[in-house]
């Protein structure tokens, strides 16, 4: 019984997933005829790629695509920097006030960017930046950078301070945080030692925040 | 390994420089593009602010304006029936999917991942698609050709055409794209209920409804309401599929916030009454996150 249910239920998501994108994927074979006439609808039939050849050399496509990575990769480099020295920070760091910078940056990932975009557009004009790619390098991060550093808050608490200790104690005079943070690069199956501090108290319902960590990390990306 | 209380007051004090120091990038960036334009922001909702001309103070004006005016009251409706119609569905969807993926013992992780492609896929791209999977023409609507392949339909229905169908597909749309979060946020719920909770209610003779609503919802309890209210504050701020998809309308079918303050503000270039209409979030997104605070943040200590 539970076994049939879970094969149709697997089947019925599976096709509610994958049909859309094989929607789009077969429409992207066609050719403006074939579609125009609806003719094969489900397959692509003849099969063409002059859909993606006439994008390459008859469209912009290849700057477009060069603006995508740019901005991604200046974005992802301001965030990581940003994102994981605050992290490390709120994280591992005792300073007054951690609390509420914690819960600041929460805020801050929940404030919507429609009520950003208006203001923020006179901003990046009055800097000069519109019209320029630099102005998506400003913008993104006012959403990439609270959730990353949100989410290597909890990657930061889930590693076991003993790497950390054991790294200061070793140093000549147990030297500053900041040396361990930087200089070590512990692997997570390397180090499975529970600590005070790791997270694993019976049921723990922020675990999906953190077990997920790819998958909303993605947002940084694409969003 | 040194227990930390047993450092002095000095590597105490070195510490929070420490810290300062690592948090100057964050506050620097979080002060000048976010609490700065934030500001701004409010300031503009006090003006008269169109392009072109300097602002005027004009009070409360705009809230008073937008407190009449039918496009906005339609538009706080539009925005109710959008979220709370697909977070619920989500909630039910995610809560399904995470029950079958529960149930797979091979291939779960592969599963998992492959049922996140939404998720990962650009917003922009998941808008375009379910508008052409809704279009009216059969050579590009999907569910009007299949329909009419299956002779439950006898002419194409366009969706997009009427203010319902447009608002069901952008609920689609929105649904789709996020309900896997919740099926593996509930899956990573699930997981973590004991397994002897189960074994000692089949003991007893409890079914697998029972074990269903006694055991497995109360342990997902805390997931649910935290990704609820994620979910509520994001979707009621959408913008992407709205914009794509149909633009507000037909009419001001599906116009919500955010939207509406982009058409306020870009189309009709009345900068201070588009920057109120997103204000007008503000006192709901101050629930959620209070809300969301009190569960994310007991979580964290």
């Amino acid at each position: 019984m539970t076994r049939a249910l879970t094969w149709i239920g697997l089947v019925v998501f599976l096709l509610l997933i994958l049909v859309p994108f094989w929607w789009i994927a077969s429409m992207s074979f066609k050719t403006y005829e074939q579609i125009q006439f609806a003719v094969s609808i489900y397959v692509p039939k003849p099969f063409t790629w002059e859909n993606y050849t006439g994008l390459w050399t008859e469209t912009r496509f290849p700057l477009w695509l060069r603006n995508s990575l740019v901005t991604a990769l200046v974005v992802t480099l301001i965030t990581s920097v940003v994102a994981s020295l605050g992290g490390y920070a709120v994280a591992r760091l005792r300073f007054p006030g951690r609390e509420a910078v914690a819960s600041l940056i929460l805020i801050l990932y929940l404030i919507p960017p429609a009520l950003l975009f208006i203001p923020l557009y006179r901003v990046l004009t009055e800097l000069g930046a519109t019209n320029h790619l630099s102005a998506l390098f400003l913008s993104y991060p006012t959403f990439t950078v609270p959730f990353c550093t949100w989410l290597l808050i909890g990657f930061f608490k889930a590693l076991p301070e003993e790497l950390e200790e054991a790294r200061s104690s070793t140093a000549p005079d147990g030297s500053p945080p900041s040396s361990a943070c930087c200089s070590r690069s512990p692997r997570r199956d390397s180090s499975p030692r529970p600590s005070s501090r790791s997270r694993s108290r019976g049921t723990n319902s922020s675990m999906p925040w953190y077990s997920f960590r790819m998958r909303r990390g993605s947002r940084c990306r694409w969003d | 390994v040194r227990p930390r209380s047993r450092r002095g007051i000095g590597a105490r004090g070195r510490e929070t420089g420490t810290a300062l120091l690592f948090l100057l990038p964050l506050f620097v960036l979080v002060v000048g593009l976010i609490f700065y334009p934030f500001c701004r922001a409010l300031w503009l909702s006090l003006t008269d602010k169109l392009v072109g001309y300097p602002e005027r103070f004009v009070g409360l004006r705009n809230y008073a304006y937008l407190a009449q005016d039918d496009a906005f009251q339609q538009v706080v409706r539009n925005s109710v029936v959008f979220t709370v119609a697909s977070v619920a569905l989500k909630v039910v969807t995610g809560l399904a999917m995470a029950l079958v993926l529960n149930n797979v013992v091979r291939g779960r992780n592969f599963l998992r991942g492959l049922f996140l492609l939404p998720w990962i896929t650009s917003t922009v791209i998941i808008a375009l698609t379910w508008r052409w999977m809704f279009d009216a023409f059969p050579g590009r609507g999907f569910i009007n050709s299949f329909l009419l392949d299956l002779g439950l339909l006898s002419q194409p229905i366009a969706f997009m055409a009427t203010p319902a169908g447009a608002m069901a597909a952008v609920v689609i749309a929105n649904w789709w794209r996020a309900f896997p979060f919740f099926g593996v946020s509930f899956l990573a719920g699930m997981v973590s209920i004991p397994r002897e909770l189960y074994e000692a209610a089949s003991v007893d003779g409890a079914g697998s409804v029972r074990r269903f609503w006694h055991i497995t919802l109360p342990g997902l309890k805390h997931v649910i309401i935290v990704t609820t209210l994620l979910s509520f504050i994001l979707t009621i701020n959408d913008f992407n599929i709205i914009y794509v998809m149909t633009r507000g309308g037909p009419g001001t079918a599906t116009q919500v916030f955010a939207t509406y303050s982009y058409q306020v503000a870009f189309g009709q270039l009345r900068w201070g009454r588009g920057v109120t209409i997103s204000i007008f979030v503000v006192p709901i997104l101050v629930i959620g996150i209070v809300l969301i605070s009190r569960y994310l943040l007991r979580d964290r200590r």
